[in-house]
C-alpha cells in the first residue's frame, strides 16, 4: 500500500483499530487510514463476508465500522481523530 | 421553526455552486448545503488536510470563495434527509435535526459510479472509479499495489495516469467500447474541447511511457481471492460486449476499479414527486425539465449529473441557467447573458450527446453474473434468488424487492435496484420504464433516533 | 368500444390484502371456483406495510374468539402454504407507565382468562426480568406468550399462490368498476385489465377492499361507515438481535418489534390522520424516534433507515364489519379491520368460505354485521 507526497502529510495521530494503536494523518477518513496499513476488509455481512470500500462516496454502506461504540458508521465519510476507537463491525449470524 | 430561505440549493458540487454564484449575485438570499465536510462535489474535490490543491481543486476553492463574497450561506456536513409540504427541507447536520423552507428549490445532488455485478465483485479490493478518485483527491492515497482499471470512457484513462503518477502500479484499463473508429463521425462536438482532449492526450502517454497496457474492447469477467482481490479473469468483447469464450487471461491483482459510467442522485427529486423518463443514454431516470431547466414541480429546479450525466462543466452552465430563472422568479435582475450561455450549453450537449453515444456501457457487461452472485449487497440477495422471485409473479423492481429483501437493506437499493430492473425486464419482455424503480422515502440516508427525537 | 371477455366464477373477491388472498385460499381449497381482482398489486397496501403483529391480547372482547381461532391457523400456516411465512410466537408485551393504565391491563387480563387465552400480569420487577432492555418509565405489563408475529408480504403472497395451486385465478392491476346487481342479487362483477373490460357472471362477491371497499359498495346501495387512517412505520439499521417480542405502549404512543433481518420496526399507535394520503410529516417521525428511544434505551444510538405510511379502515366502533348485508344477497363484506386485522385474515377468509359453501361459518358473525350501525 504506497502513499505518495508523504513529505507532505498532516500531523501524525493515534487511533486505536480493534485494540490495537495505528499511526494515521489529520485529513484521512477512517477508510483511508485503514487501507494505508494494508488493510482491505473491516466488517463481515450476515454470511460472514469480508467487505471493505466499494463506492467510497457514503452511498453503498458496506465500509460499515463501529466508532467510539457506535455502529454503522461509514468509514469513507469518517475523518480520523486522535484516540478513536475503531471496531471490526462483525455483523455474522449465519 | 423552519428557517426560511429565498433559495435551497442541495449539492454543492460544479452545479450547485454555480447557481448560487448566479442567484446571490443577483441578490437573491441563498442557502447552499452539502452532504461532505466540504463542498466540491466530486468534481471540485478537496482534500481534507492542507495539502497542495490540483488545479480543479483551486478553481473549486475559487468559486466557493466567490460564492460566500456574494453572500450566500454554505452548510456542509449537512444531509437533506426529507421534504415536506411547501417546500420544507428536513436538514442533519452537527446540530442535530433542523428544517428549512425555501421559496425555490435547485436540486443539483450529482450522481454516483454504476456498480455491475459479476462473481467476486464483493470482494475487498473491488471498488468504484469514484472510490479511487476520492482517495486520491482527498487524501493522496492510492488504495493498493496493482491496480486494473475496468469500464468504459476517458475517465478511467485519466485516472489510470493519476495513478501511475502517484506512484501505483496499474496493471491494466479495460476499455468495453471500441470507440476510436466511430469518435471521428463527432468531430463538431470535439471542436473546442481542447482542454478535455488535451489531458486525454497527456494521460494516454503517460500510460504508455509506463507501459501501461490499455485493452480496447476488453472487460471484465470475474475476480477471484479467498479474502479479497488476488487476480482477475478478463477477456475480448463482442460486439454485444459479453465475454468471448476461450480467449480470457488471467492478471494478478489487489485492486479492481469499475469505471461503467454513472448513475443520476434522483431520491430527493423523485420524493418531491418531479416526474422522471426513463434516458438510459443520460444514465437512468431523469427529471423532465422546462428551458430554464424548472421540473414539474413549481419551484423546483434541477441541474447537472441529477438530470442526466453530462459532466462538470455542463453542471455549471445549467446551474447558472437556473440560478438566472430563480432570481428572475424571486424578482431580481440578474446579469446573466442568457443567450451566450444557452450557446455554450448547446455545444456541451453536443458533447454529452457524444460521449453517451460513444461510452455506454454494453449489454454484455449486465450479464456477467452467475445466479450464486450477490446482487443486492446490503441484503447479500443472489441472483438466482431474484430470478426465482420474477418466475413467481414479481413484474417490478419493486415486487422484487417485497419478496426478497433484495433492496430493502442501508444502500436502499442504490447499488442493485438498476441491476434487479434489468433482470426483470430481461425475464419478463418488459421496458425499464414498465418495470420501474423502487419508491423513495424518507429518511434519504440514516438519520439518528437520538438526534429526530430531540427539539433543536 | 373496448374488447369484453366474459367469464364465471362461483366467487369472486374484490381486494388482493390478506383477508382477500385468505378468502380466495380457504374458497379454492374447498374446490369452488374464484377469481381474485386486485387493483394494483397483492399485499400492495396494508397488508405489505403492517408491523407484522398477529396479536391475541388486547382486542374487543368480540373479536377475541376470531383472533384465538386464528393464531390456531396461524400455526400450522407456513407448513400448509409451503412457505416460510416467518411466523413465530415471539410474545406480545402491552406496557404501562401508570397505575391507571395498570389496573385496565389487570381488568383485561382476568376477562381474557376467562375467555381462554393465556396472559399473564407482570409488575415491574417481573417485567425486568422478564424484558430487561426495556426503559424505566415501565411500571409493569400484561404479556401473552401465545403472540407473535409473522412477515406481512410472505403471508400474503403465500396466502395468494396456494390459492392458486388450488385453482384460484388471480388478475392484478385490474380495478373492479361494477358490481351489478339483478333482484336485489349479485349477478356479475365488471372490471378493467389493462385494455380490456372483463365481465364476470357469478352469485357470489366478497368485498375486501379495505379502505377502498366503501365508494365500490356504494354504487350498489351499501353504505359502508369506514373511514381511511395513515399509519406510519419506521424501521431502523439492523442490529444484533436484541428482543424478540412485540411491545407496545399506548401512554408512549408507540409499538415496535424487531424483524428477523435485525431491523427494528416502530410503530405509532394513536396518531389519527383521517386521509389517504400517504406522505409522512416530520412531526410523526420526530414522534416514533422519541418513542423508541424510551421505549428501548439500547436503541438510542440507532439511525431510522426508512419510513413508510399505510392505509388503514376505521369503523365507528373499532372491530370489523365481516359477514352478508340485508340489501344485496350473495354480497359479502370483509372491511373495518381497523389496524389490527392483520392476526385475523386467516380466520376472516376461512370463516367467510365456509358461510358460503356450509351455509353458515363455525364462529358467529353477529357482532361484526354491518346492520350493527343501525342509523345507516
Amino acid at each position: 500500500m504506497s502513499r505518495n507526497l508523504t513529505h507532505l502529510r498532516d500531523e501524525t495521530i493515534t487511533i486505536i483499530v480493534d485494540g490495537a494503536p495505528i499511526i494515521a494523518h489529520r485529513g484521512e477518513t477512517v477508510a483511508g487510514a485503514l487501507l494505508a496499513t494494508g488493510r482491505r476488509a473491516w466488517r463481515y455481512t450476515r454470511r460472514g463476508q469480508p467487505r471493505g470500500l466499494f463506492c467510497g462516496i457514503g452511498v453503498c454502506f458496506d465500509c460499515l465500522v463501529t466508532v467510539n461504540g457506535v455502529p454503522n458508521v461509514r468509514a469513507c465519510l469518517t475523518p480520523v481523530a486522535e484516540g478513536m476507537v475503531i471496531q471490526t463491525q462483525n455483523e455474522t449470524s449465519e | 421553526m423552519s428557517e426560511q430561505v429565498e433559495l435551497a440549493i442541495v449539492g454543492a458540487g460544479p452545479g450547485g455552486l454555480s447557481a448560487a454564484l448566479v442567484a446571490a449575485q443577483a441578490g437573491v438570499q441563498v442557502l447552499l448545503i452539502d452532504h461532505y465536510r466540504q463542498v466540491g462535489g466530486q468534481y471540485f474535490r478537496q482534500p481534507l488536510s492542507s495539502l497542495p490543491l490540483t488545479t480543479a481543486q483551486r478553481q473549486g476553492a475559487a468559486l466557493r470563495q466567490q460564492v460566500l463574497e456574494a453572500g450566500a450561506k454554505i452548510y456542509t456536513d449537512t444531509v437533506v434527509w426529507g421534504i415536506f409540504q411547501d417546500r420544507v427541507l428536513g436538514l442533519y447536520s452537527p446540530k442535530g435535526i433542523t428544517y428549512v423552507q425555501a421559496q425555490v428549490i435547485i436540486l443539483a445532488t450529482g450522481a454516483y459510479d454504476r456498480p455491475i455485478a459479476f462473481p467476486g465483485w464483493t470482494l475487498p479490493g473491488v471498488m468504484t472509479t469514484g472510490a479511487v478518485q476520492t482517495l486520491l483527491k482527498e487524501q493522496r492515497l492510492v488504495p493498493g499495489q496493482r491496480v486494473l482499471l475496468t469500464g468504459t470512457g476517458p475517465l478511467q484513462l485519466v485516472l489510470a495516469a493519476e495513478l501511475v503518477r502517484a506512484g501505483a502500479k496499474v496493471v491494466a484499463v479495460l476499455e468495453a467500447n471500441r470507440f476510436l473508429g466511430r469518435v471521428f463521425r463527432y468531430t463538431d462536438a470535439l471542436w473546442g474541447q481542447w482542454g478535455r482532449l488535451g489531458e486525454a492526450s497527456r494521460s494516454w502517454l503517460t500510460l504508455q511511457l509506463q507501459r501501461v497496457p490499455y485493452r480496447m474492447g476488453w472487460g471484465i469477467v470475474s475476480v477471484e481471492g479467498a479474502r479479497q482481490v488476488e487476480r482477475a479473469t478478463i477477456a475480448p468483447l463482442d460486439a454485444q460486449g459479453h465475454p468471448i469464450a476461450g480467449r480470457e487471461e488471467k492478471l494478478e491483482c489487489d485492486t479492481v476499479a469499475l469505471g461503467y459510467g454513472f448513475i443520476p442522485f434522483n431520491t430527493l427529486a423523485r420524493l418531491l414527486g418531479v416526474q422522471h423518463v426513463w434516458r438510459p443514454e443520460l444514465g437512468g431516470e431523469v427529471p423532465i425539465r422546462d428551458a430554464h431547466l424548472q421540473t414539474t414541480v413549481p419551484q423546483v429546479y434541477a441541474v447537472g449529473d441529477c438530470a442526466g450525466i453530462g459532466g462538470a462543466r455542463l453542471a455549471q452552465l445549467e446551474g447558472q441557467v437556473a440560478g438566472y430563472a430563480t432570481a428572475i422568479h424571486l424578482g431580481y435582475r440578474p446579469t446573466t447573458d442568457l443567450a451566450a450561455l444557452n450557446k455554450a450549453l448547446e455545444h456541451e450537449r453536443r458533447f454529452q450527446k457524444m460521449y453517451h453515444a460513444l461510452f455506454t456501457p454494453p449489454p454484455g457487461v449486465y450479464a456477467l453474473s452467475h445466479d450464486d452472485t450477490v446482487i443486492c449487497r446490503c441484503e447479500e440477495i443472489t441472483q438466482g434468488e431474484i430470478r426465482r422471485a420474477i418466475a413467481s409473479g414479481a413484474h417490478t423492481t419493486n415486487e422484487v424487492k417485497l419478496l426478497t429483501r433484495a433492496g430493502m437493506g442501508n444502500c436502499q437499493g442504490r447499488m442493485c435496484a438498476h441491476l434487479i430492473a434489468r433482470w426483470v425486464a430481461h425475464e419478463t419482455g418488459r421496458s425499464l420504464e414498465q418495470v420501474g424503480g423502487l419508491p423513495p422515502r424518507p429518511p434519504l440516508f440514516p438519520v439518528p433516533v437520538a438526534d429526530l427525537g430531540r427539539k433543536v | 368500444m373496448k374488447p369484453l371477455r366474459k367469464m364465471e366464477a362461483q366467487v369472486v373477491v374484490i381486494g388482493g390484502g390478506i383477508v382477500g388472498c385468505a378468502s380466495a385460499y380457504y374458497l379454492a381449497r374447498r374446490g369452488i371456483k374464484v377469481i381474485l381482482l386486485e387493483k394494483d398489486i397483492i399485499s400492495g397496501q396494508a397488508s405489505g406495510r403492517n408491523g407484522g403483529g398477529v396479536r391475541q391480547q388486547c382486542r374487543d372482547r368480540r373479536e377475541r374468539p376470531l383472533a384465538i381461532a386464528s393464531v390456531k391457523l396461524w400455526e400450522h400456516l407456513s407448513s400448509e402454504l409451503d412457505v416460510d411465512i416467518e411466523y413465530r410466537q415471539g410474545g406480545n408485551i402491552r406496557l404501562a407507565t401508570n397505575e391507571e393504565r395498570m389496573e385496565a391491563l389487570r381488568r383485561e387480563g382476568d376477562e381474557e382468562l376467562e375467555d381462554g387465552l393465556n396472559v399473564e400480569v407482570w409488575n415491574r420487577d417481573e417485567l425486568r426480568r422478564r424484558a430487561p432492555y426495556l426503559g424505566d418509565v415501565f411500571i409493569g405489563a400484561k404479556y401473552c406468550a401465545t403472540d407473535g408475529t409473522a412477515n406481512p408480504i410472505l403471508t400474503t403472497r403465500a396466502l395468494a399462490w396456494a390459492a392458486q395451486r388450488y385453482g384460484a385465478h388471480i388478475y392484478t392491476h385490474t380495478p373492479v368498476h361494477t358490481i351489478h346487481v339483478s333482484d336485489g342479487r349479485v349477478v356479475a362483477v365488471g372490471a378493467y385489465d389493462g385494455s380490456d373490460e372483463i365481465w364476470i357472471e357469478t352469485p357470489w362477491v366478497i368485498n375486501a377492499a379495505g379502505p377502498w371497499a366503501p365508494s365500490l359498495s356504494q354504487t350498489i346501495g351499501v353504505p359502508v361507515p369506514v373511514e381511511p387512517s395513515r399509519s406510519v412505520i419506521a424501521i431502523t439499521q439492523r442490529r444484533a438481535p436484541l428482543f424478540r417480542e412485540f411491545i407496545s405502549s399506548h401512554d408512549l404512543g408507540v409499538y415496535a418489534r424487531q424483524a428477523r433481518a435485525g431491523q427494528v420496526h416502530v410503530g405509532g399507535t394513536n396518531i389519527p390522520a383521517h386521509t389517504f394520503e400517504q406522505d409522512v410529516p416530520a412531526p410523526v417521525i420526530e414522534h416514533l424516534a422519541r418513542g423508541i428511544a424510551q421505549m428501548v434505551p439500547a436503541l438510542k444510538n440507532a439511525n431510522f433507515l426508512r419510513v413508510w405510511a399505510g392505509t388503514l379502515e376505521m369503523t365507528p366502533d373499532k372491530i370489523p364489519i365481516l359477514g352478508p348485508v340485508d340489501q344485496v344477497q350473495g354480497y359479502l363484506l370483509a372491511t373495518g379491520f381497523s389496524g389490527h386485522g392483520f392476526c385475523l385474515g386467516p380466520i376472516a377468509g376461512k370463516l367467510l368460505s365456509e358461510l358460503i359453501v356450509d351455509g353458515e361459518p363455525s364462529l358467529s358473525l353477529h357482532a361484526f354485521r354491518l346492520a350493527r350501525f343501525s342509523s345507516i
